[in-house]
């Protein structure tokens, strides 16, 4: 979740609210403070309101929800003559790019700081690590418009980019620039790469990796040009809106430019509300809060919406063009129940009776669980993520190449799913050797065998005098206890000792095994005693179960 | 009896009897055949804050010799007077000094004990200063003084009390240094009051004793005729602990069960999933950043899993156009192939949507709890396999107020009575809701919920609204066992799963 640090003093000031009340105010508006040292607040904003990823953004929200201001708020659009034309070469590699003029700027370091924070949230949320969106921001009067967008070859462009003094390639650029090795890959396997120049030539920008140093912006620039290059228009109109709104907020005047597709004209920014319609009922039933029309419409318009029209259930509602996040009539319900107050609900339990029960299998592995206390056996839980080193070479087992492997481990210890449950209890006992012997653990879990998911039942024991026949006694016990008995066969298995290990055998069917481990494994998990072990199928136990309550 | 007695207060009472009233510890313990003289120290005191036996404390007096040497030589004095005789009765100091063989420092003492003796006078004479030995010193000649008897006889018997030597001659010598040592030993008599020969005139019976039951006694009763020995309740013993369940396997099943009780049927599907459950079917875009590699683990084996059902079609629609919803949708084309991936499961809510997908006729109630698994490290806070536990509620009137409700509910079942929510953002609900319930001082994140978007229920068929809500149960043990390290239980460290407290 993005956090966004803001000034208390600052946001209290533009929002006309006491510091301490913002404290109380923003998680009601769903905006959590993370933190707060002296002045700063340090806000975590969700990825839907990226309209709140500035300090203006939140206080336009909170001067709506105090009631201070009501309604969509109005930004006037001025004309202007700032024309970007969009080449064809860019189809192929970063089709759109939307265009903006902001006037009238008093940059401050505030501004200037909350500028740069607001662009780089946009990136990483609505612009999805710049492939969607990537923001330039330029010192207008550095240039001279008419703009271009277009292709170009890499190796034989060059410009001073952001922070040289000296011009480079656009291949060095992604080879040596410090932000082109960072977002280079949004460029892979492209032959030619996006730029922006103006009429001379001038570099404004080579999307999406850095702006030229030539229209830096400082505290003395008072004309900016935006522009935003990505992937998908709506997501840069919806950025685009944000961060226009933004500056307006400050003062700032906005004014339209042209986006020309060969014949085809676009202006932005489009500050123009936008349209969607809620059903009354709906709105309670949903809720669950019986609302007059007059609170519902006191709701929407802290909430920043303006209602256009009531015809019978239908509210005709005009929505800021910087709220991205709405697409269905719910979203704007929810801003009800958050205007509302979510703790004004009291709460009702459900009216249509249902009858619960458990899983099938869970009478059978409660019986296990409570036969293995019974033994004084302690229940150990242990990750499903392993290793093939753990399942199969330290219990010297061939790999196979049957067993879930995940592409993208984070680290070698978690590569696979575990096939069985006996090498993670070694492991538990290689972890418990500096506590005191006889140890005896058993574990109740999912292993993902050829991949098929599958429970099963395991137990240890671990001492001088663990040994097959007290593993034989335990398992005949077992299973006789849980309604199945067995019978045993010799069974050959590497992790055990020869002549040790058995198949235990129900209804003709292999239900699970047990031995004494053998000495080679007891050493590769660093053990000086021996281990008596079983595993049992659970699921082929509750088979047999399930066939004998039908017969 | 007016005095109730114990076995070995009655053995002291009687060994007493037999040593004619009086007797040391040491005695009574030879004569009581005691196996420890502590046992007779302890019945002894016990029978004095009874009246029945008096303690009296003597001191005695040893002595011995501080040096066998000092008792194999003659004391100087009668060096010297062997000398005073030898060299015909008188001799000037200078001379004994000289030629005794006592040597300056010794002939000083000598000269001393001579003239305390009166053995020799000490005259001056032209200058000089002369020895006469005197008639007492003759006769001192014919034999031993008594104080060197003493010498002889501690010479012989090593240590004597003050009751057999002469004191006089005993204190003399401790006058004098390096001769003898003197130790002081304090007697217990323990003495038998009248009351205590009235407690044995009217008889003592002693059973005997038994440390552990055997078969034997218990079938011929023999224990009835026999004292089973007291043992020191208060004396170490280790702690002794049983077989447990696993404290995540407790709360778990105090989950199931509060589940149970409210109505709801428990659900499982599997770790692996294509990106079509655990992803697609929520109305998370296919390039959201939870989608990454970063967060989710996807499987090199086995790939992918192909999904079908007329599912399949609606989810493309309603992510690229909204389809048959209110929805504009996200707007981009959705790739087959992608939802196809096969992941290991971020969410629970992979198995609640899977199961509300085939059982889409209001009303449902679900839960499940289970495994998840996220592409993260592990940390103290953070696990990259975790159990969740989520719960739905699929029905006509299912509303915010409801899903508020049943989460007072559930967390007041699970020993949370003041719970809160905040407005809060998941992809697949709207509204979304944030749970904090009070422990302690404070109010902790305690899980989210919401209402199932219409872009997620209504692909399957569903068509009244759901409520859902879900929770890690790593979190939960870590309060009740007060643990601040999450990967604390996944440790199976058997000091802490023997010695947890259930309740």
């Amino acid at each position: 979740m993005p956090v966004i640090t803001v000034s208390m003093d600052e946001l209290s000031r533009l929002s006309n609210t006491e510091p301490e009340d913002l404290l109380h105010l923003l998680p009601k508006m769903a905006v959590e403070v993370d933190n707060k040292k002296g002045d700063e607040l340090w806000l975590e904003v969700y990825p839907d309101r990226c309209d709140m990823l500035s300090v203006e953004g939140i206080a336009r929200a909170i001067r709506g929800y105090k009631n201070m201001e009501t309604g969509v708020p109005t930004y006037e659009v001025k004309g202007s003559d700032v024309v970007t034309e969009v080449e064809l070469s860019v189809q192929e590699v970063r089709p759109y790019i939307v265009t903006a003029v902001i006037e009238n700027v008093d940059l401050n370091d505030e501004i200037l700081k909350s500028l740069m924070d607001v662009q780089e949230k946009i990136h990483l949320t609505l612009g999805r690590g710049r492939e969607k969106v990537a923001i330039g921001v330029h010192d207008l009067s550095t240039v001279k418009p008419p703009f271009v967008y277009k292709a170009v070859n890499p190796l034989t462009t060059s410009f001073i980019p952001l922070g040289y003094v000296k011009e480079m390639t656009l291949e060095d650029i992604l080879k040596d620039h410090e932000k082109g090795q960072e977002y280079a890959h949004l460029l892979d396997g492209k032959d030619r790469y996006p730029l922006i120049m103006d009429s001379d030539e001038n570099v404004l920008s080579f999307p999406p990796i850095i702006n030229g140093e030539l229209t830096e912006v400082n505290t003395e620039s008072t004309r900016l040009f935006v522009d935003m290059t990505g992937t998908e228009l709506k997501a840069l109109e919806q950025s685009l809106n944000i961060l226009c709104t933004m500056f307006a907020e400050r003062g700032a005047n906005i004014y339209r430019t042209t986006v020309k597709y060969g014949q085809k004209e676009r202006e932005y920014p489009q500050l123009s509300p936008l349209e969607i319609n809620i059903s009354i009922q709906e709105s309670k039933k949903l809720l669950g809060v019986d609302l007059s029309l007059d609170e519902i419409k006191s709701i929407l318009g802290r909430m920043r919406y303006d209602i256009k029209e009531v015809h019978e259930d239908t509210i005709s509602l005009n929505y800021p063009a910087y709220r991205h996040d709405i697409i269905h009539p719910w979203d704007v319900i929810e801003d009800m129940a958050v205007a509302y107050g979510y703790d004004r609900f009291v709460g009702e339990l459900p009216s249509e009776p249902t009858f619960g029960k458990p899983l099938s299998s869970k009478k059978t592995e409660e019986a296990f669980t409570e036969l293995m206390v019974g033994y004084g056996f302690n229940e150990v839980m242990n990750f499903t993520l392993s290793n093939p080193e753990k399942e199969f070479h330290k219990m010297e087992l061939a790999e196979t190449d049957d067993f879930v492997e995940i592409e993208n481990p984070v680290n070698e210890e978690s590569s696979c799913l575990r096939v069985w449950l006996l090498p993670s209890l070694m492991e538990d006992l290689k972890e418990n050797r500096k506590n005191p012997l006889p140890q005896k653990l058993f574990e109740l879990g999912d292993v993902v065998e050829k991949y098929n998911q599958k429970t099963r039942a395991a137990g240890v024991i671990f001492g001088p005098d663990a040994g097959f026949s007290k593993m034989k006694s335990l398992v005949d016990g077992l299973t006789r206890s849980m309604g199945i008995g067995s019978v045993i066969e010799v069974k050959g298995h590497p992790s055990f000792i020869e002549g040790r290990c058995a198949s235990v055998i129900a209804d003709e069917e292999e239900i699970g095994f047990f031995g004494e481990i053998h000495p080679k494994v007891l050493s590769n998990f660093e053990l000086e005693y021996p281990v008596a072990a079983f595993e049992l199928y659970m699921e082929k136990v509750e088979k047999i179960l399930r066939s004998r309550d039908t017969r | 009896m007016a005095y109730e007695l114990s076995r070995f207060e009655k053995m002291t009472l009687l060994a007493l009897d037999e040593l004619e009233g009086k007797g040391t510890p040491e005695e009574i313990t030879k004569v009581g055949e005691f196996e420890q003289q502590a046992q007779v120290m302890n019945a002894v005191s016990w029978l004095n804050s009874k009246g029945l036996v008096e303690v009296h404390d003597q001191e005695r007096k040893y002595f011995s010799l501080m040096k066998k040497s000092a008792g194999s030589a003659d004391l100087p004095e009668r060096t010297a007077l062997k000398y005073l005789k030898k060299v015909g009765g008188k001799c000037t100091v200078e001379e004994m000094q000289e030629e005794s063989g006592l040597g300056k420092k010794i002939s000083g003492i000598a000269l001393g004990w001579l003239k305390k003796k009166k053995w020799a006078n000490i005259v001056k004479q032209g200058g000089e200063t002369w020895l006469e030995i005197t008639n007492k010193g003759k006769k001192a000649l014919r034999g031993k003084g008594k104080d060197e008897e003493l010498i002889v006889q501690l010479l012989k018997e090593g240590e004597l009390s003050e009751e057999d030597i002469d004191i006089y001659a005993a204190k003399k010598l401790l006058s004098r240094k390096e001769i003898l040592k003197e130790r002081v030993e304090v007697t217990r008599t323990i003495e038998l009051t009248s009351e205590g020969y009235d407690v044995i005139k009217s008889g003592i019976e002693i059973k005997p004793e038994i440390t552990q039951l055997t078969p034997e006694i218990i079938r011929t009763g023999a224990w009835e005729e026999a004292h089973i020995r007291p043992y020191d309740v208060k004396a170490f013993a280790p702690t002794y602990y049983g077989g447990k369940k696993h404290p995540l396997r407790r709360e778990l099943e105090e989950i199931r069960r509060v589940f149970l009780e409210m109505g709801f049927t428990e659900i499982k599907y599997d770790f692996i999933q294509p990106a079509f459950w655990n992803m697609d079917s929520l109305f998370i875009p296919q390039d959201h950043p939870a989608r990454d590699l970063q967060d989710t683990h996807y499987l090199r084996r086995p790939e992918k899993t192909e999904v079908k059902g007329k599912q399949v079609e609606e989810v493309k629609a309603v992510h690229e156009n909204g389809g048959n919803t209110r929805s504009h949708g996200w707007g981009y084309d959705w790739s087959y192939e992608e939802s196809c991936r096969n992941v290991l499961r971020t969410h629970t809510t992979v198995t609640t949507i899977r199961a509300l997908s085939e059982n889409p006729d209001a009303p449902q109630k679900f839960f499940a709890v289970d495994r998840n698994f996220r592409s993260e490290a592990t940390d103290a806070t953070h696990l990259s396999e975790f159990i969740q536990i989520e719960g739905v509620v699929m029905e006509e009137n299912a509303n915010l107020n409801m899903l508020i409700g049943l989460l007072k509910e559930f967390y007041s079942k699970m020993g949370f009575d003041d719970v809160k929510v905040r407005p809060s953002y998941f992809p697949f609900t709207e509204p979304s809701v944030e749970v904090f319930a009070k422990y302690g001082d404070d109010y902790l994140e305690m899980g989210g919920a919401g209402i199932f978007r219409e872009e997620v229920t209504s692909p399957h068929g569903i068509k009244v609204p759901v409520l859902a809500w879900g929770l890690g149960l790593e979190r939960l043990v870590m309060l009740r066992l007060g643990i601040d390290d999450i990967r604390e239980p996944y440790k199976n460290d058997l000091s802490l799963l023997k010695s947890y407290s259930l309740l």
